[in-house]
């Protein structure tokens, strides 16, 4: 009974973080004011078209009450050419064709080595397509900046988060779930959702964002890196050896009874924690004033969960024991990169949880499906709450099939390609794709393709 | 609400807005009758718009369902072997780990772990790419409502603006996911259960 509960009260937590990074988004100061602020007496003819989404034409209605912005939107926008993306006038037009194409890559790639594919997703909607770029030809701060970056990672969100879901709610299936991981999970998630975004609103726009993307694509060429090197291949084979003198050496007896038992946890405190957090959450949303107090519940929550101690607990009858604060780290880094770059960050949860806190995979599946069912939740709050950002249903559509049909082609391919030599291959893209973002976001230099 | 929207000759804002017909505006003219006659028909027969709002996407709902299912059997007949390889890989080095675990060797039992941690990631994100499969239906109803009823709001408590079509059809796509699964185990996996 006790268990529901604290599920339910799991779930509401989640769902509230949701909110609240939505209410962030929509809260969001769009810029410091700029300098000059002089309205415009009325807009030039071309600029809004009738078939242009409300939020698209409220962008640049905003745009012309800045002087500052009403340059740019004048710069970048051509009224004498048709209208593309969102149907702004001389935006770049993406190919349905190189969309689906790339697709097949992505779902190739995800069929053959894993996460980088969400990571090439993100390469094709910032790079191949050329939204990265326009995006940020309208400088820092420009409110159709702002639309096209959060158009570009909610894209991401979707694509990545939604064909998450589906497959990992199998895993849950499975019911391997240690529910005071789950819960510390969820305490550092919600106030990562909600507070990171916010104490960085306005401060981030696509060039930092890219930058930031191309941090995340050179770490994961570095763990790539390190698995292809003799020391990781030393200790992969020294794992498969171990693995083969255990099979060995062990009499396959009849199974034994499964299930977690919790030893130890402070569940009181636990509780309290992740109420403080959820109240920071709803108090942000749904309070117009007095933002501090939702900073103080924030930070107070956090602050408890570091007297919540040790969690222990059995497996099969083996004990396991991690620092509760670990899970809640884990859950507000997570969550918050997932927030600003919107990579989906739910397959970060299991290499987090089984290399930093140690803990089986039948455990970790269970766990981590959990928190990307939710995480999922706080995406699609954060799209309904923040008042639709664009998306164009149709280019995401292209790539989901492009994806599936490259999962298909993968499994067939890849005993042509050795694993060690595809881990090569994506090295070298990650190297070039994370530096060039990296010199792009933060230098403003660019390099052929990036 | 409705009656404007679905009174318009065609679809009134196609693609996103100025773009050329692309292919999937081309698909989407082309089922826009089939997929706007239930919208049509219940709204004639109850008279009530938002009743017919409600029906007509949950309809719609279930044909992405339905054609979500058929895609992923479709990767079953074709891929399933690969799949069904290296999930099993992932589930039998888990065990392992776990038989590591119950003799208390702990040594095996963190290799075996890393290696179940290796073969799980392959697995379970070839499961992610092939997911996408069940998906793609989803999205070109959405692609559709927003076509057809893009700029209408649904008034929503402690929210000014509202919500637009999105979180409505994501109500209807879960409950017709769901509805379709029982009726699944209900009427074919309890007679047929190779077809699970």
């Amino acid at each position: 009974m006790s268990k529901r509960i604290l599920l339910f009260f799991l779930a509401v937590s989640f769902l509230f973080s949701g909110a609240a990074i939505a209410q962030t988004q929509q809260a969001a100061p769009p810029a410091q004011a700029p300098a000059s602020v002089k309205p415009e007496a009325s807009i030039p003819p071309g600029y809004i078209l009738p078939d242009m989404s409300a939020k698209v034409k409220a962008a640049i209605e905003k745009s012309f009450k800045s002087e500052q912005f009403a340059a740019k939107t004048r710069e970048v926008i051509k009224t004498d050419q048709k209208p593309a993306y969102l149907g702004i006038p001389g935006a770049p037009s993406p190919n349905l064709i190189l969309g689906f194409l790339w697709a097949v890559w992505v779902g190739w790639i995800f069929s053959t080595v894993g996460a980088f594919g969400g990571i090439m997703a993100g390469v094709g909607h910032i790079s191949i397509f050329g939204l990265g770029q326009y995006a940020s030809s309208f400088g820092k701060d420009h409110p159709l900046n702002k639309l096209t970056t959060d158009s570009i990672r909610v894209g991401n969100q979707w694509l990545v988060g939604l064909s998450a879901i589906i497959s990992s709610f199998n895993y849950y299936k499975m019911g391997r779930l240690v529910l005071p991981l789950g819960m510390c999970l969820a305490i550092g998630s919600v106030v990562g959702a909600w507070l990171i975004p916010d104490l960085t609103a306005g401060k981030i726009n696509l060039k930092a964002y890219i930058g930031y993307f191309g941090i995340v694509v050179l770490a994961v060429g570095f763990v790539l890196l390190k698995e292809t090197l003799p020391t990781g291949q030393a200790k992969k084979k020294k794992a498969k050896e171990a693995a083969a003198a255990f099979e060995k050496q062990i009499k396959q007896g009849g199974k034994s009874s499964e299930g977690v038992n919790i030893i130890e946890g402070k569940w009181g405190l636990m509780i309290v924690a992740a109420a403080a957090v959820v109240a920071s959450a709803l108090w942000n949303s749904l309070v117009p004033g007095f933002k501090w107090v939702a900073y103080v519940l924030a930070f107070g929550g956090l602050v408890l969960s570091f007297f919540l101690g040790t969690t222990r607990f059995s497996f099969y009858g083996v004990e396991f024991e991690y620092k509760s604060y670990l899970p809640v780290i884990g859950g507000l880094i997570i969550s918050a990169i997932s927030a600003f770059i919107g990579v989906g960050g739910g397959f970060l949860y299991v290499p987090y949880l089984t290399s930093v806190a140690g803990l089986p995979m039948h455990i970790v599946a269970g766990t981590s499906a959990l928190a990307v069912l939710i995480s999922m939740i706080s995406s699609i709050f954060a799209y309904m709450v923040s008042k639709g950002v664009v998306v164009q249903w149709s280019f995401i559509l292209a790539e989901l099939v492009g994806i599936f049909v490259g999962s298909i082609i993968g499994p067939r391919t890849s005993k042509y390609i050795s694993d060690k030599w595809l881990k090569r291959i994506f090295i070298v893209l990650a190297a070039y794709v994370g530096i060039g973002y990296i010199l792009r976001g933060f230098a403003g230099i660019r390099i052929p393709g990036i | 609400m409705l009656e404007s929207d679905t009174s318009c000759a065609g679809l009134p804002a196609l693609g996103y807005r100025g773009y050329d017909l692309n292919i999937v505006d081309s698909i989407l003219v082309f089922l826009d009758p089939a997929l706007v006659g239930p919208y049509r028909l219940i709204e004639s027969w109850s008279g009530h718009p938002m009743a017919a709002w409600w029906a007509g996407t949950f309809v719609l709902a279930l044909w992405a369902v339905a054609l979500g299912h058929a895609t992923i059997y479709l990767a079953r007949v074709i891929n399933g072997s690969f799949l069904e390889q290296s999930s099993a890989e992932a589930r039998e080095l888990s065990n392992k780990s776990m038989d590591a675990l119950k003799s208390g060797d702990k040594e095996a039992y963190k290799a075996i772990n890393s290696l179940a941690n290796d073969s799980f990631g392959k697995s379970f994100f070839q499961q992610v790419a092939v997911s996408a499969g069940s998906l793609w239906p989803a999205f070109l109803g959405a692609a559709w409502l927003e076509a057809r009823f893009g700029d209408i709001r649904f008034a929503v408590p402690w929210m000014e603006n509202g919500i637009n079509f999105v979180p409505p059809y994501l109500i209807c796509y879960i409950a017709a996911r769901i509805i379709w699964g029982r009726a699944k185990r209900t009427f074919v996996t309890s007679v047929h259960p190779e077809m699970r």
